[in-house]
C-alpha cells in the first residue's frame, strides 16, 4: 500500500526536497520533511549542501553596471520603441514632393552622365564606363512615385529634414537632353564628387563664335 | 501633514498604472518601470551570457520587445514575469548568436588557469576561497547544465522569483520548476565536488 507523504517511512520526492530547501512548502509539508530528515542524515546533508550552494551563488552577484551604462540602455529602449512604433509600413503625407526631389536629383545625374567629357586617350584606350552606359534620349526616366515609396523608419533627428507639403510641380517632369544644355566648361570639383560646370550664362565673357 | 510626508506616504504606482501612462506617452512611466525591473532582468541576462555588455543588450532588447507587444501578455501574467521571460529568451538567442557556450566552455576559461584554481572548500561559504575563483568555478559548473535548467535556476536564484513566478515566466508547472531546480543544484554540487575531491 502506498503511504501518504509525511508518514514515517515515506521518502519525500526530490521536487519536494527542493521546495523544502527553498522554503516553498507550507507548514504541514515542511514539518513532515523535517521529521523524515531527522532520521536520514545523508539527505539532510544534501539539503544543506543545496542551500549552501544557493547562498554561495547569491553571495557573488553580477557586477552592477554604471549609471552611465544604465542611461545608455534606457536611451536605447526609448529609441527602439520609437523606431518600432514607426516600423509599420505607412504612407507619409507629402510623398509626391519626395518623388519630385528624387526625380530632380536623378535628372541632374542623368545630364551629368551625358555631358561628362571622355578621358584623354592613352596608349591602350579603354572606353570610359560612363560613356558605355546607355543614356536614353527621350525615354521616360523611371522614378518612384508617391505610390511606390513608403517610409518605414526615420530617426528623430531627421524628422525636421523631411519636407512635407504640396509638391511644387504638378505636371510630369520633363528631363533635359544633351541638346537642351550647352556646357562651356567642366572641371573636377575639389571634393571629387560632382564636377563644376559652366554654362554660357555663368561666364563673364562668353566666347563669340563670330569673332576671328 | 507636511508636503514631504504626503509624498513619502504616497503608494508607488502599480505596474498596470505605469504601463497605461507609458501607453499615453508618459516618458517618466517608462523610466520608473525600467528602474523597477532593470536589475533582476540584468542579473538573469548576465548569468546566461557571462558579460555585462551582452547582458545589457539583452535587457534593452527585452524591454523593447515586452513593451512593443504589451497586448500579448496583458491579463495572462505580471509585467515582471513577462519581461523576465522575454529577457531570458533574448539572452539565450544572443548567447547562441555569439557562441556563448564556447565562451563559457572549459577551454575558454583557460587550461593553465584551471590548473591553478584553488580547490573548492567543502563549505561553499568559506572565506578561504577567493571570490573570483569561486565565481569562476560556479560559472563552470553552471555551463554544464542543460539550457532549461540554467534558465530555471537563474530565474529563481538571481531574479529571486518564487516557484509560482518561475512557472508563470516559463509557462511550465510548478512541479517542473521544482524538478529542474533540484536536479540543477544536484548537478552543480556533483560537478563542484568532483573538481575539489569532495
Amino acid at each position: 500500500m502506498k503511504r501518504e507523504f509525511g508518514e514515517q517511512s515515506e521518502e519525500p520526492s526530490a521536487e519536494r526536497l527542493a521546495a523544502y530547501a527553498d522554503g516553498e512548502l507550507d507548514d504541514a509539508s515542511r514539518d513532515a520533511v523535517e521529521c523524515w530528515l531527522a532520521t536520514h542524515p545523508e539527505t539532510a546533508h544534501e539539503i544543506k549542501g543545496q542551500r549552501d550552494l544557493l547562498r554561495a551563488w547569491q553571495r557573488l552577484p553580477a557586477p552592477a553596471p554604471s549609471a552611465a551604462a544604465w542611461e545608455r540602455v534606457l536611451t536605447g529602449i526609448e529609441a527602439g520603441l520609437a523606431e518600432r512604433s514607426h516600423s509599420r509600413p505607412r504612407r507619409v503625407a507629402g510623398l509626391p514632393w519626395i518623388a519630385a526631389t528624387l526625380a530632380a536629383t536623378a535628372a541632374a545625374a542623368c545630364v551629368l552622365v551625358a555631358l561628362w567629357p571622355a578621358p584623354a586617350p592613352v596608349e591602350e584606350p579603354q572606353p570610359p564606363i560612363i560613356a558605355e552606359a546607355p543614356v536614353p534620349e527621350n525615354e521616360p526616366f523611371a522614378v518612384a512615385t508617391n505610390e511606390d515609396v513608403a517610409i518605414l523608419t526615420i530617426d528623430d533627428e531627421d524628422v525636421n529634414l523631411l519636407i512635407v507639403g504640396v509638391p511644387p510641380l504638378r505636371e510630369p517632369i520633363e528631363l533635359a537632353t544633351k541638346g537642351d544644355i550647352i556646357v562651356n566648361k567642366v572641371e573636377p570639383s575639389e571634393d571629387g564628387v560632382l564636377p563644376k560646370m559652366w554654362t554660357p550664362s555663368d561666364l563673364p565673357n562668353p566666347p563669340n563664335p563670330k569673332e576671328p | 501633514m507636511s508636503a514631504c510626508a504626503a509624498l513619502c506616504s504616497r503608494p508607488l504606482p502599480s505596474d498596470d498604472e505605469l504601463l497605461a501612462r507609458h501607453a499615453g506617452g508618459d516618458l517618466h512611466a517608462l523610466d520608473e518601470l525600467f528602474r523597477r525591473y532593470r536589475m533582476p532582468a540584468y542579473r538573469v541576462a548576465y548569468r546566461l551570457l557571462g558579460n555585462e555588455a551582452d547582458a545589457l543588450d539583452a535587457v534593452q532588447e527585452g524591454f523593447i520587445k515586452t513593451l512593443t507587444h504589451l497586448g500579448s501578455f496583458q491579463g495572462r501574467s505580471s509585467f515582471k514575469t513577462w519581461l523576465l521571460r522575454v529577457v531570458s529568451n533574448a539572452a539565450l538567442d544572443l548567447g547562441r548568436q555569439r557562441g556563448r557556450r564556447e565562451a563559457l566552455s572549459l577551454d575558454a576559461l583557460g587550461g593553465p588557469e584551471r590548473e591553478e584554481m584553488q580547490p573548492l572548500a567543502a563549505d561553499l561559504t568559506s572565506q578561504s576561497l577567493e571570490r573570483s575563483d569561486l565565481r569562476r568555478q560556479l560559472d563552470e559548473a553552471f555551463a554544464t547544465l542543460p539550457e532549461p535548467q540554467r534558465v530555471t535556476f537563474v530565474l529563481h536564484a538571481d531574479a529571486e522569483l518564487s516557484y509560482r513566478e518561475v512557472a508563470d515566466t516559463l509557462g511550465i508547472s510548478i512541479g517542473t520548476v521544482m524538478s529542474r531546480l533540484f536536479y540543477a543544484r544536484q548537478k552543480l554540487r556533483v560537478y563542484l565536488a568532483k573538481r575539489t575531491d569532495l
